[in-house]
This record gives structure tokens, sequence and C-alpha cells, in this order.
């Protein structure tokens, strides 16, 4: 069994000193971040700061150049793949191909890494998982159809549902709101609220920030510094890290905040880029 | 249910085909006969001619034309599946450029003819491995990578089969050069036949073993990675599979195309069903194929044999492209 470090938490995912970065040069450096189930984590910042390769290597897809990534104490690199499967889920970016399989074979493949790898039969509890996944994702209706058919928004869910069938502590999603109108990103942020409240930890990279303000409970703000490295520019709440100061020097742009009076939502409008 | 039938059907097909394997041919017989020659076992006519032509000359090439068939369909298959793109085939992986060459050098240095067989799985055996040497990725095998030197191995490979045989003052051995490059199963003893069967065989066997992760690296191998899968390793080992299979065909049967690429198509488009059974489909259609172009190979031409490969691309090049147009409205 697992010998976590005492001092770790039990089923946290953290990144200890990472430095991730392709081909041997760094990308991100120095970063310490910590995440926990049942709360949304959103990973911000302007293009090409890092946020899909800092994901990447969390979900155990590229070797750090530095530091390390733990789970429960334990360095995700040492554990077989099939371990961390089985407690890290990982969305990647929107795919462009689409494949041959239907909704229900497509979240039955989030059962993977509970059956024995060469077995394609499915136990009582797969098929209830499955049944829950696509019930809590709204997918039901749509399992014998196949992905190739699906909008963007239905195949997300339907991806979303994989995920879930997985039955992890932790969900990495890559920019999952990519190529999706206002209301299905909406939809989707109440799909993470959701399944954040029944458990698992979500890490997911987003763009908007008006709906990482709506969907995380955490940003982790990344920045690029003279030097040409990112680095962690600010962590916390949304309200605490989108504060205008931080915007102007991570983004180069004005924003202008305001408060909703209908929903209560706090609203970020860009009004201004420096050059 | 429909899928039980195609497979029932497809499995009478081929059935049909052995039959008329069996039966047509320079000598030809009525089912009974065959049927009294085979039950009679191979050496009850004591050399008399029905029971010889069926035991030592149609039974060893029908079993080894099924089974190049099966062999270049599954390895085709894989192959398909692991690139994730339909125009793969074994052929695209430098095995046949490989084997070519080596045979091509054996022939004209004046080997002896039992060495063929040999040369060209040695030869395919190290083109396939310097591919995929060079498809090594830090995430696994890019299978991508795979197929483009693959097709740059071919094209230098082809260049010097051309300039050997140029340079050669030997006119017979540029012909049987040739000949072998046409690709054919004529003469094919039951030598020929076990080592097909023994790789081919076994290399299904594997390949339906690892059918589930099969289906995960066909998500890509993000997906696959992230669902617990050992991408790299289970990469190579199913590589390793295809790439055996079809060096132990191209070494019995020369350089024989197309079937490799059509049969998954056909079986993709014809069948459903998870990847065993789109494997199993593949097998039995490449098998059809093969030995229906063998049938016409042999029977066809006016006293002399047609080259296979040219026949499996007559009968198959429709065939394909009338799936391929039916189905335009998908998106390819």
């Amino acid at each position: 069994m697992s010998e976590g470090n005492r001092s770790e938490p039990e089923r946290t995912l953290a990144a200890r000193a990472l430095s991730v970065g392709w081909a041997g040069r760094a990308l991100c450096e120095g970063l310490e971040l910590s995440f926990a189930p049942g709360t949304i984590w959103a990973i911000a910042g302007p293009n090409g700061v890092g946020k899909s390769t800092l994901l990447r290597t969390l979900a155990r897809q590229l070797r750090p150049l530095a530091g390390q990534v733990t789970l429960a104490g334990q360095d995700i690199f040492e554990l077989p793949a099939r371990r961390f499967a089985q407690q890290v889920a990982y969305l990647p970016q929107a795919a462009e191909d689409v494949h041959a399989l239907t909704v229900l074979e497509t979240v039955m493949l989030g059962r993977s890494p509970r059956q024995a790898w060469w077995s394609w039969s499915a136990s009582e509890r797969d098929r209830e998982c499955v049944a829950e996944a696509l019930g809590r994702t709204d997918t039901l209706a749509l399992k014998d159809k196949y992905l190739a058919g699906l909008s963007g928004g239905e195949r997300q869910r339907v991806l979303i549902a994989a995920a879930l069938a997985q039955e992890t502590d932790f969900i990495l999603l890559d920019e999952p709101t990519a190529h999706l109108d206002f209301r299905h990103q909406l939809e989707l942020s109440d799909l993470l609220r959701e399944l954040a409240r029944k458990g698992p930890g979500v890490v997911v990279v987003l763009h908007d920030l008006n709906l990482i303000s709506r969907t995380a409970d955490q940003v982790a703000l990344l920045h690029k510094d003279e030097d040409g490295l990112t680095r962690l520019a600010a962590r916390g709440s949304p309200a605490e890290v989108f504060s205008q100061e931080n915007l102007r020097r991570v983004y180069a742009v004005e924003v202008s905040i305001s408060v909703d009076q209908a929903s209560g939502l706090t609203l970020y409008a860009p009004t201004r880029a420096f050059s | 249910m429909i899928t039980a039938l195609k497979f029932l059907l497809l499995t009478v097909l081929v059935g049909a085909a052995l039959t008329l394997n069996l039966c047509l041919g320079e000598v030809s017989a009525s089912p009974a006969d065959i049927w009294a020659a085979l039950a009679g076992g191979p050496l009850a006519g004591n050399g008399s001619g029905l029971s010889e032509i069926v035991w030592q000359i149609r039974l060893p090439r029908l079993v080894t034309a099924l089974l190049v068939g099966v062999g270049l369909s599954v390895s085709g298959f894989v192959l398909q599946s692991l690139s994730r793109n339909q125009l793969a085939d074994p052929y695209l992986t430098g095995v046949s450029s490989g084997a070519g060459l080596a045979v091509a050098v054996a022939i004209v240095a004046g080997a002896d003819f039992q060495a063929v067989p040999l040369a060209a799985f040695a030869g395919g055996l190290t083109a396939s491995f310097v591919v995929a040497l060079m498809a090594r990725s830090p995430f696994g095998l890019s299978v991508t990578r795979l197929l483009l030197s693959g097709v740059a191995l071919t094209a230098i490979c082809s260049g010097f089969i051309t300039l050997l045989l140029i340079n050669s003052a030997n006119l017979t051995r540029s012909q049987s050069v040739f000949f072998w490059l046409a690709g054919g199963i004529g003469g094919s003893t039951w030598n020929e036949a076990a080592t097909a069967a023994a790789y081919t065989l076994a290399g299904v066997a594997f390949v339906l073993l690892l059918s589930k992760p099969l289906r995960l690296l066909s998500l890509g191998t993000s997906a696959a990675a992230s669902l617990g899968l050992e991408v790299a390793r289970t990469q190579w080992l199913l590589l390793f599979a295809a790439v055996l299979m079809c060096g132990a065909c191209v070494s019995v049967s020369g350089l024989v195309g197309f079937v490799g690429l059509i049969a998954p198509h056909i079986a993709r488009r014809t069948f459903g069903g998870d990847e065993r059974a789109l494997i199993v489909a593949s097998a039995l259609v490449g098998g059809l194929l093969v030995l229906m172009s063998d049938l016409a190979a042999r029977t066809l031409g006016q006293g002399q044999e047609l080259p296979l490969g040219t026949l499996l691309s007559l009968l198959g090049g429709p065939f394909f492209l009338w799936l391929v147009v039916r189905q335009k409205a998908e998106a390819l």
C-alpha cells in the first residue's frame, strides 16, 4: 500500500516546487499548489503561460522538469498508470476527431481502470456507475447515439460522464468550454459545481474570468515574468485574485469590475489593452 | 442479432471460397470426389491423381492463401487503429520494401531459392525495426511518424531494387525478382502453410487478447493514458504483432498489397460491435479476398498463372471504391 508522507493530508493532489515544460525547456517554474476533493480550482492566465502544460503534468502525461506532483504524498510518476487513473481523471482539450463509439461505450471506457486490462465484460458496479454518470450529466437519453453525431455541448457532457464513471478523487479538465456557446458554458459551469459538491476535486483550465468567478472556489493565476518563465501570480478566491491590479499586471488590460444586482455575480469587462 | 447473421453469411462465403478453391483448377472435381479424397487422408491415394492434387497442392495453397489474407488484414486493422488513420496499411510500415530489397539482393546474388522466404523475413523485420526506432517519441510511439518514415524507407528501398535490377547481368535472376515482387502463392507447400499458420494464428490470438487496450488506444494516446493504459508498452506490443504477421505473410507470398488496407475497411463498414468482432471480421474478409483472388489467379489465365497482387487490386479495388462512394455522405 502507499506509504504517504505523514504530514500530507490524505487525498490531496499537490505540486511541489514544480517546473514544467517541453523538451527540456522550462515554461513554468517553482509552482506550489495543493488541490483537495470537493473544491473547484481554476487555472487561469494569458495564452502561452503554460496552463495546459501544467495540467498535463498534473495528469501524469508529461514528466516535470523539476520538483514533483504528489497524490496523497506519493510521487505520481512512481504510481502505476492504472492506480493513478483510479484516482485522477483527465479530459484533454477537445480533440477534433471523433471516433466510432456510442455514448454508452464511451462512458463505459471510464470504467477500464477498474476492470481487468483484457476484459470486455462489465460488472454490476460498472453498470451502476455508468448509469449514475449518465444521469448526472443528463446524457441518458443519448446513450445509444454515436459520439460523432452529437453537438459540441453534448459531447463535452458525455466526456465528463466518462470521467465521472471513473470514480476518481480528482477530475482535471482542459478548457471544457472551448467552442461552446453561452448557454452551454453556463450549463457546464453548473455541472462542474454540482460534481464538486458530491466529492471529487475539480481542476479546470478556463479563460473567461466571468465563468471562473461563477464556477470556481479557488483560482491559480499564472503570469509570465520578464525572464520568460511562468510563476504563480496569485491564488485564492476569484474575488481576491481578480483584482484590477492583478489583472493589469498579468493580462496587461484595464478591467472594469462590477456587481450585477439581479444575480449577485461579479462581472469583469476588459475595457482597454495596454500597449 | 444482425451482426450474428452477417458473421454467419461471411463464414458461409469463406466456406464456399474454400470449397471452390479445392474443386476448381486444371483438374476440376466435384465436391463429392474432393471430399472422398480429403476423407481418405494424405496417404490413401498412394500418390494417385486427385488425392495427391488435393493434399499436396491445393490444400497447402488454400491454407496459405487464407492465412496470408488473415495476417495482412489483422495487421492492417491494428495499424489503422494505432495510427487512427484509415489509410494505414501494413506495407506502409516499410516491411514490404525491406523484404523486397533483401529478396532482390539474395536472388541477384544467386542465393538458393530456399533462402528467399528467410531473406524476406529478415529484411522486413529489419526495415520495420528501423522505422519503429524513428517513430519513438516522448509520449510513446508516434504512429504518424512511423507511417511517414515507412513511406520514405519504401521509396529508398524501391530505388535500390531498381538499381539492382538494372545493373544485374543475369536476366533470369532479374525476372525471378520481378515475379516475387508481383506477389503470389503458387507452389506453396505445407512448409509455407506452416510458417503462415504459426505467425498468423499467434498474431491474431495476441491481438485479440489486446483488443480492449487497442480500443483505448484508438481514442488517442492521451486519453488512453488517462484511462490507466501503459501506452508506449502496449503500442510496441501491438506493433510487434502487426509487423510479425505482415513479415511472415510477405515471406511466403511476396508482395500482396491492398488486402491489408481494404479488408479492415470493409469490416468496419459492414460490421458493428467491438474490436473483437472487428478483428475477426477483418480476418475473415481478408481471407475471403485472398482466396477468391488466388482462385482467379490460377484459373483465369490461359495456361499461365496471373499475379495474385494484380488480381486482388482488380477484384477488391472496385468494391472498395463502391464502399467509399456509398458512404460519402458521412464525414470521411
